[in-house]
């Protein structure tokens, strides 16, 4: 288990501020993040490249904290990869093998394993001029693989990787994962850090939000940052919190109300998916959560659409393409959407 | 299209022109020189040993005088292309000292530090060596004037090479050691290579520093100045052509074997 515990670090106008989390054996854990967040510069401190101001880094119960890059056993792959350009792509891969009393063999052999694992044998004799960024991205996992990390550090793999590569590449983790490795993974990316996790966690301008499996963090995001890169967009703080029946109301500015299933203290934000804000076929309903609002805007997307609904308050709305004919939505038509109060929920719940 | 616009602006002529005239400058004397050289006179002063001699002192002198500056020089420019430190900007004028002060105040300060009563001098002496006056004397006036050329290109060169190439190999679990001599040192190599050639040349052509640490053994440019004193410029005339020949024979003869390497 690799273990960071209240790690602080000053980089100019930049810091990392007492950042802490496991990564248990085998697991993947990826840490997700704006750019600029710190996440490039919390790998090179478990790496051993950068010394933190204060905290530790605990590797099986060690403290591996002082101890210099070299001797960590702990993989980095470099967003841009850093491949040796003067050396072959087999000499790359070679690199860790050597001066560690393998034989020729030995190293051949742990170069061919690693190079068909990465689909890039017959690249090994080339030169890394010339080779395209899916192939320089192999021969960099290669390479670090080679090694045989005990905790294998992947700043923004999929980044850079024209679309179709990216899927070779998420497949190709994927078995990784599978194998065993113990992986920590950096992005901006969402759904590329649903698509491969088993732990999230969530890093704001140096410091941690939010850890925990992904679904967990989907399900009830802790800030109002993870809300944002989640991609929800209804998020509403209330001033006045009251108890009303079986539900809670939540006075927003210029007397706005909307109903919550869930108890929680004033001054807690509320989000709503806009998967949940339904618009309605007509205008005859009236109750509890019925909004009335003006469309300002209609954003398509592949398979939905996004409708902006101004009720006072701007709402997102998520209708399927199929639904769409059916409640005749245009700019600046007048309709009502309705949202359960089991879908107002608090922050951090 | 547009290449032949180019070519017939008035701009452009200018710059022809006196970038034209500059040239002229500089080739103009030398080939003056080569053909005011009857080839006779070349011939016979090539068979003159005294001649042959002071060539073979002075590519020996800047050859030694480069390679042992080099075990010193090319970790120098390493630490001044890799680390931040007090007064580095005082350390970096210091190695352009050379360039700015006349050679000859190079040479009486040399003189100064190598003379037998010196500790340098000293030290010497207890090995047999009177510095001044010897080969040993040459390149150290030499490796004087000439080290901020090697320093000054080995610094650029390992200033292009990414940290994070040194980084990549020290993660992968390379010592501080093999990441220099297997990353930071090939990749710097063009850069060093041709510092290294140019220290060379520097030094084969030095004369001032030179003339005041050692007169004799006399390297080729003191041995020009000798002649013109002493007989006029006819008889320093075809030792200054030969010297020029060999020393651009070794020019491109190095730059030659160094493009081969890099390729």
């Amino acid at each position: 288990m690799l273990e960071v515990t209240k790690i602080s670090k000053k980089a100019g106008n930049f810091a990392l501020k007492d950042v802490s989390f496991d990564v248990p054996d085998r697991a993947y854990f990826v840490i997700l993040g704006m750019s600029g967040a710190g996440k490039t510069m919390l790998l090179e401190i478990i790496a051993g490249l950068r010394k933190p101001d204060s905290g530790s880094v605990f590797f099986n119960g060690e403290d591996i904290t002082r101890l210099k890059a070299n001797k960590r056993g702990v993989g980095l792959v470099f967003q841009d990869n850093a491949i040796f350009p003067h050396m072959s792509v087999e000499k790359n891969i070679a690199y860790a093998c050597y001066g560690r009393g393998f034989t020729k063999n030995e190293i051949r052999g742990r170069v061919l394993k690693w190079a068909e694992a990465m689909n890039i044998k017959d690249l090994l004799c080339r030169k890394p001029s010339g080779l395209s960024g899916g192939e320089l991205r192999r021969v960099a996992l290669a390479r670090t693989l080679a090694m045989e990390p005990s905790v294998l550090l992947l700043d923004e793999p999929l980044s850079s990787l024209d679309v179709l590569i990216q899927y070779d590449m998420i497949r190709l983790l994927k078995k990784l994962k599978e194998s065993g490795q113990t992986i920590i993974h950096v992005t901006h990316d969402y759904y590329e850090a649903y698509a491969l996790a088993d732990l999230l966690t969530i890093i704001n301008s140096g410091s941690i939000e939010q850890t925990g499996p992904p679904a967990e963090v989907f399900r009830n995001p802790a800030s109002r940052f993870v809300c944002a890169l989640t991609g929800i967009r209804n998020f509403f703080t209330g001033i006045e919190i009251s108890k009303a029946g079986e539900l809670y109301r939540h006075k927003l500015p210029e007397d706005f109300e909307i109903y919550s299933s869930y108890q929680c203290a004033t001054g807690t934000p509320v989000f709503i998916r806009e998967e949940d804000v339904k618009i309605l076929p007509s205008a005859n309903f009236s109750g509890l959560n019925i909004f009335e609002g003006r469309v300002t805007d209609i954003i398509p997307s592949p398979d939905f659409f996004s409708v902006v609904v101004d009720a006072g308050v701007n709402f997102f709305a998520r209708v399927p393409e199929e639904d769409m004919p059916g409640i005749n939505i245009h700019t600046g038509n007048t309709v009502k959407i309705k949202i359960s109060p089991e879908a107002v929920m608090p922050v951090g719940r | 299209m547009i290449e032949k616009n180019s070519m017939i602006s008035p701009f452009r002529l200018l710059l022809i022109l006196l970038g034209g005239l500059l040239l002229i400058f500089l080739i103009a004397p030398v080939a003056g020189m080569f053909f005011a050289t009857p080839l006779s006179a070349i011939f016979e002063t090539a068979q003159d040993t005294e001649v042959r001699d002071s060539i073979w002192l002075t590519l020996f002198t800047a050859m030694a005088a480069t390679l042992f500056a080099a075990f010193g020089a090319v970790p120098l420019a390493y630490i001044l292309a890799r680390k931040d430190f007090h007064l580095k900007r005082l350390v970096l004028g210091i190695i352009d000292l050379p360039i700015v002060i006349p050679h000859s105040a190079a040479g009486i300060a040399i003189l100064g530090f190598i003379s037998r009563d010196t500790v340098v001098g000293k030290t010497a002496s207890a090995f047999g060596i009177d510095l001044v006056g010897h080969p040993a004397g040459i390149s150290i006036a030499m490796a004087f004037v000439s080290l901020p050329f090697l320093i000054n290109s080995a610094r650029d060169g390992f200033m292009s090479v990414p940290v994070r190439l040194e980084n990549a190999a020290l993660v992968l679990g390379a010592s501080p050691f093999r990441v220099f001599f297997t990353v930071s040192l090939p990749l710097a190599w063009k850069n060093i290579v041709s510092g290294l050639i140019m220290m060379f040349a520097r030094g084969m052509s030095e004369f001032g520093a030179i003339v005041i640490v050692a007169y004799h053994p006399m390297v080729t440019p003191v041995l020009i100045y000798e002649r013109f004193g002493s007989f006029g410029l006819a008889y320093a005339r075809p030792v200054a052509v030969i010297f020029i020949l060999v020393s651009l024979l070794f020019f491109i003869i190095l730059r030659l074997l160094a493009r081969t390497k890099n390729a």
